[in-house]
């Protein structure tokens, strides 16, 4: 590897891996710069087993299912990380020194982590439209084949003939056939096709939820084994995990994964960017040089990166987060009754419900089951003493599902951040601000009733709203939007930076809407799209 | 402090009888306490009414508990 690379990565997360495969493979040296924490406590003992076959008979069980500091039990309010299992919270290890926030309106989660976010992604894979990649700003004649290339590299199972393809999950050519859903999910599909001409009508369509899951083997890993173990393991790797990508590239000469490296600023010079990083093993500032800097470090922290290095203390730029609500619910048709076992954990259905008042912005609500989860935690938020609590949960669990709820966002006058210099190591705390407008919140709320309305009529009763507050979808973007340039921190329509000519922005920092789906394969999907931005960039040869 | 939080927060278990909850659950000897009921939906109607009366002494117990400040 040379001294100087053709492009430095910065993150190994989903956007990352993929961009980087993407030049690796057309012949440029990459290197990738991240601290890129591993889980070396827990992957390693949790048995290939169901979790039937484990909570019954592993004697070793608590370590991995409550964790060696009994880091998987929550204690006092839910916060932003609390779904995380002990063998998942690797993820978001050191963020909180590393990666300081301020502000008490928006909890985001970073990480850190090989993999970035995408360590513990539920691996709910949808497409935008022409349209909405058109608000985001990231639209471009033939994006489809960035969606069908990251489809071939990650593996996404689905049923490209469902109601809810050709609105979340189109174009898509290289698909395996979808995993099957578990009891309560087999009831709530029987439901919707016995009335399914009445639930269009009403704006809902349903559909199996597409999963970067493998249902038949590919790429060395295997179809998933419907073990439910996949809020602990990555059973057989059925699911996709930016890290074996990774692992693939690191067999190629032209890669280097660069650990412990913390970027926190970059300067854009007449031939290279040198590129400022914090070695974490030893504390030591380290420069990297480069041709050309892909910034992929998450929305939150490329804009970190890029305000601070742009010396921009005094803009604000906008933030955009998917505002989430999850209903708890029960299903009366499953109550007192068995359920297999044998199922994945994965979102079971997807329903994209389109409002009248505004058909094409949809919102978008994922369906769980409970019972993969331990029931401790669901007896801590019963207003019960825990043997009634305990009982109750038994005669419940196969009846509960989970309805988690995702809005679109755009940005607004309140939802921005900032940088301030930092009190403790190299890079600046940003402050973060997001207030939705009244009428929005207002908007939200009648379009959930409206939704649970006809999830009542799927059979699915909602009991409760959990509001687990701005930021905790996990889905972050705009920070460094697509734009004419009129701020600095805004980027070209190819990824680059305005103020920064070897600079690209390869994550969602670019995006300029959020429409209410998962972005995780979006994010991908333009990764590559920049990505051969840069390969064009470098091959004019400056 | 405590009872200036909503009944039904004042009613959630400690986080100490969820950390003890949480041991026996993953006891393999006491798994067949934490598996699902399943036994139809006239039992299960009836038993979710029958936890309830039940647990209705001790809910208002707990209240007492909580109000004279004991955990």
């Amino acid at each position: 590897m040379p001294e100087i690379s053709d492009v430095a990565i910065v993150g190994s997360g989903p956007s990352g891996a993929l961009a980087a495969a993407h030049l690796v493979e057309a012949g440029l040296q990459v290197a990738m710069l991240d601290v890129a924490h591993d889980d070396d406590r827990y992957r390693q003992i949790v048995p290939d087993s169901s979790f039937q076959e484990l909570r019954q008979s592993d004697t070793g069980q608590r370590r991995y299912f409550l964790g060696d500091d009994l880091e998987g039990v929550p204690s006092g309010e839910i916060k932003v990380g609390a779904q995380l299992t002990p063998p998942r919270q690797f993820v978001t290890r050191d963020t909180e020194r590393w990666l300081p926030t301020r502000g008490d309106q928006f909890a985001p989660m970073q990480s850190l982590a090989l993999g970035g976010l995408g360590a513990a992604w539920g691996a709910a894979a949808f497409t935008w439209s022409d349209h909405e990649l058109r608000r985001a700003g990231i639209h471009e004649p033939g994006f489809q084949r960035h969606y069908e290339a990251v489809a071939q590299r990650i593996g996404i199972s689905a049923d490209p003939a469902d109601d809810t393809s050709r609105l979340c999950f189109s174009g898509v050519a290289t698909v395996q056939p979808p995993l099957p859903i578990d009891t309560g999910a087999e009831h709530v599909w029987s439901a919707y096709r016995a009335k399914r001409e009445r639930f269009l009508a009403r704006g809902l369509a349903l559909g199996r939820t597409p999963l970067a899951a493998l249902s038949e083997p590919r790429f060395e890993r295997a179809a998933n084994p419907a073990f439910d173990m996949d809020f602990w393991s990555d059973s057989r790797r059925s699911v996709f995990r930016p890290r074996y990508l990774i692992e693939s590239l690191e067999r190629n000469p032209g890669f280097r994964l660069v650990r412990n490296r913390l970027v926190f600023r970059f300067e854009s010079r007449e031939n290279e960017v040198a590129i400022h990083c914090l070695d974490t093993a030893n504390g030591e500032t380290v420069v990297h040089k480069a041709r050309r800097l892909l910034l992929c470090a998450g929305a939150l922290n490329s804009a970190r990166i890029a305000l601070y290095s742009l010396d921009a203390w005094e803009e604000r730029a906008p933030l955009l987060c998917n505002p989430y609500v999850y209903l708890p619910c029960v299903q009366p048709r499953m109550l007192g009754r068995a359920a297999r076992d044998d199922r994945h954990s994965l979102s079971q259905l997807v329903a994209i419900f389109s409002p009248p008042d505004a058909p094409e912005d949809p919102l978008s609500c994922q369906l769980y089951g409970y019972r993969s989860l331990l029931l401790f935690k669901l007896v801590k938020e019963m207003p019960l003493p825990p043997w009634a609590g305990l009982q109750v949960a038994r005669l419940l669990m196969n009846a509960m599902v989970i309805a988690g709820l995702h809005h679109s966002d755009t940005p607004g006058p309140k939802k921005t951040l900032g940088i301030v210099p930092g009190s403790d190591g190299p890079l600046p705390v940003l402050d973060l601000e997001y207030q939705a407008g009244e009428e929005e919140n207002t908007r939200q709320r009648s379009r959930e009733r409206a939704l649970a309305r006809i999830l009542v009529a799927l059979g699915v009763v909602p009991y409760g709203r959990i509001s687990p507050g701005a930021g905790s979808s996990i889905h972050y973007a705009g920070t460094l939007p697509i734009g004419e340039g009129t701020a600095r921190f805004e980027t070209r329509a190819d990824g680059r930076l305005h103020a920064a000519r070897r600079v690209y922005v390869g994550d969602s920092a670019g995006f300029r809407y959020l429409p209410a789906k998962g972005l995780t394969l979006s994010i991908m999907a333009n990764a590559l799209r920049v990505a051969e931005h840069v390969l064009r960039d470098l091959a004019t040869g400056h | 402090m405590e009872n200036q939080k909503p009944l039904l927060e004042r009613l959630k278990p400690t986080d100490r009888e969820i950390r003890a909850l949480a041991l026996r659950e993953t006891d393999p000897a006491q798994a067949s306490r934490f598996t699902p009921i399943a036994r139809g939906p006239v039992f299960a109607v009836i038993a979710l009414a029958a936890v309830g009366v039940a647990a209705l002494p001790a809910c208002l117990a707990r209240l007492l508990r909580r109000d004279k400040g004991a955990p």
